[in-house]
Formats: structure tokens, sequence, C-alpha cells
């Protein structure tokens, strides 16, 4: 019953304190930065993983990954290397440039990021 | 990515995972069972993602946590109940009985028999036929319990023998 409840209190003081941080503004250190946030959702529509590349979306919309995906495939096919560079940043808003390429060719996404708890891309 | 972030990440979930074994109650590696090393495994993996920010520490702490609460109450569980403690830990099987190998326990071991006479030999027997039982204990270690006969003299043997002589 210790081990349980032990447990129990160190993972809920780890979420609290991460709830606290961010709400004292942290935006990169104990919730990923907006350019990992970016750049995970290119590689998961990449993957073609509809519904975790969504989950990084503010509207969870699963046709925003398979529109990129679409367009990726016809101008790079399938990319070797992907890259995410942040172009402005404040505190709710990031716009950060993904670039992927490959033989075919080289493509660079630029997505608007909001804050809402974690980064999540908006368009 | 910065560099101190990294490193701000890592030593939070370095202080949240010795804090979580410190729980545990386990204070050497011997001590795990398999089923601690598969929790290991998971947790690698997870740690991964949050040292690299592909998800929030909080996300970590929540997938992390909901392993160790799952195997802290299966741990009250096997020590509340016979039966959970059977289906968690296993038992002891006797793999030699009187000198006769038992097929049925070796297959269910994955053992044959020169892995039997392996383990006889590591306790320090050669006859079979000395030996009572040959376990293979829950955490794979062995026990040899000596047929009556093959047991070592004990001081009451050697007064025994004294009051033959005489």
């Amino acid at each position: 019953m210790k081990e349980l409840i032990g447990v129990l209190i160190a993972t809920a003081l780890l979420i609290g304190a991460t709830a606290i941080f961010v709400r004292a503004g942290d935006r990169a250190t104990l919730v990923p930065p907006p350019e990992a946030v970016a750049e995970n959702f290119v590689r998961e529509s990449v993957a073609k993983q509809w519904s975790r590349a969504a989950e990084l979306t503010s509207s969870r919309d699963e046709q925003l990954p398979k529109e990129l995906q679409q367009r990726i495939e016809a101008r790079v096919g399938e990319p070797t290397r992907i890259e995410a560079e942040i172009v402005s940043e404040t505190a709710d808003q990031a716009l950060v440039t993904v670039r992927l390429s490959s033989r075919q060719g080289s493509e660079a996404v630029t997505f608007a990021l909001a804050f809402e708890g974690e980064w999540r891309v908006g368009e | 990515m910065e560099l101190w972030r990294i490193a701000v990440r890592a030593l939070i979930a370095y202080a949240y995972l010795l804090a979580m074994t410190r729980l545990s109650g386990k204070r050497v590696v011997r001590q795990a069972t398999p089923f601690d090393f598969v929790i290991a495994l998971i947790v690698g993996d997870l740690i991964d993602d949050a040292l690299w920010a592909e998800v929030s520490v909080a996300k970590f702490a929540g997938a992390t946590g909901s392993i160790f609460v799952c195997d802290a109450l299966v741990k009250m569980a096997a020590f509340h109940s016979r039966f959970a403690f059977r289906i968690v830990n296993g038992r002891a099987r006797a793999m030699l009985r009187d000198g006769r190998e038992d097929g049925h326990q070796l297959r269910a071991e994955q053992m044959n028999e020169l892995d039997l006479a392996h383990l006889v030999r590591r306790k320090g027997y050669e006859r079979w036929d000395d030996i009572h039982l040959a376990l293979v204990e829950r955490d794979h270690d062995s026990s040899i319990i000596l047929a009556p006969g093959a047991e070592p003299a004990t001081r009451q043997d050697a007064g025994k023998l004294r009051e033959i002589v005489q």
C-alpha cells in the first residue's frame, strides 16, 4: 500500500510541477518546443499515422495530415531528411519551417503553432 | 534544441525514476523478476521520448506512473493472495525426483536432460541417485534436497558409529 501511495504522490507531484512551470511561462523545457511538435507532425503525416498526427493539431482533424502527406509525396517523394526551424516565437504563437529533402528534391513547409497547454499545429 | 533543456529533462526523469526504484523496495538487480525487466524496457522507451521532448514531462509521468501503479497493484495482490502470487511469480518445479527426471516438468521449464545435469553439477553433485529432489525455484535458481542415505554425516551419525564400534 505504501508503494502504491508513494507512486501516486510522486507522479502527481511531477504532473503538478509541470503544470505550474507551464503556467509560469515555460514553453520548451517541460513541454515539447514548437519546432519538435512541427517536426513530429510532419514525420507522423509522412508515416501516414493520421490519428497521431491529428493529435498534434488544434483542430484534431485528420484531413490536415492527409493533405500534407499527399503534397509531400507529390513534390519530394519519400523524404530522407526532415528538419524544423523556428521562424518566430511569442508566448502563445510560433511560426516554424520544416524542411524536407530527398533525392527527388526538397520542400519547405511553414506552420503556425498555438500554445494550448502544449504547442499545436494550427494551419 | 538547447542543451540545458535536455539536461533539465534528464535530471527530472532521473529523480523521478530514482524515487520509483526506491519505492519498489528492491535494493539489488538480483531481486528483480523477468517482468521487472519488461517494465524496465518499457520505461526505457518512455524516457527516450521525454528526453528528446517528443512528449511533455507530464505525459511521461502519466505513462510511467501508470506502469508503476499497475506493478504496485500486482505486487499487492501477490502479497495478499497465494493464487495471485503463483500467477505473478510462478512456482518451484521438481525436475528430478528420487534420481529420475520429470520429463513433463522439464518441458514446462524448456529444459532438457543436459540442462538438468548441468544444474545438478553446479550444485556439486554427480550421482542422480543421491538426490531426492532437484528443484528449479521461481527465481530460476536451483535447490537440491539429498536422499536420506546420501546426506553428509552429522555429529549424531558419528555418535551412532561410535556406539556400534564399542
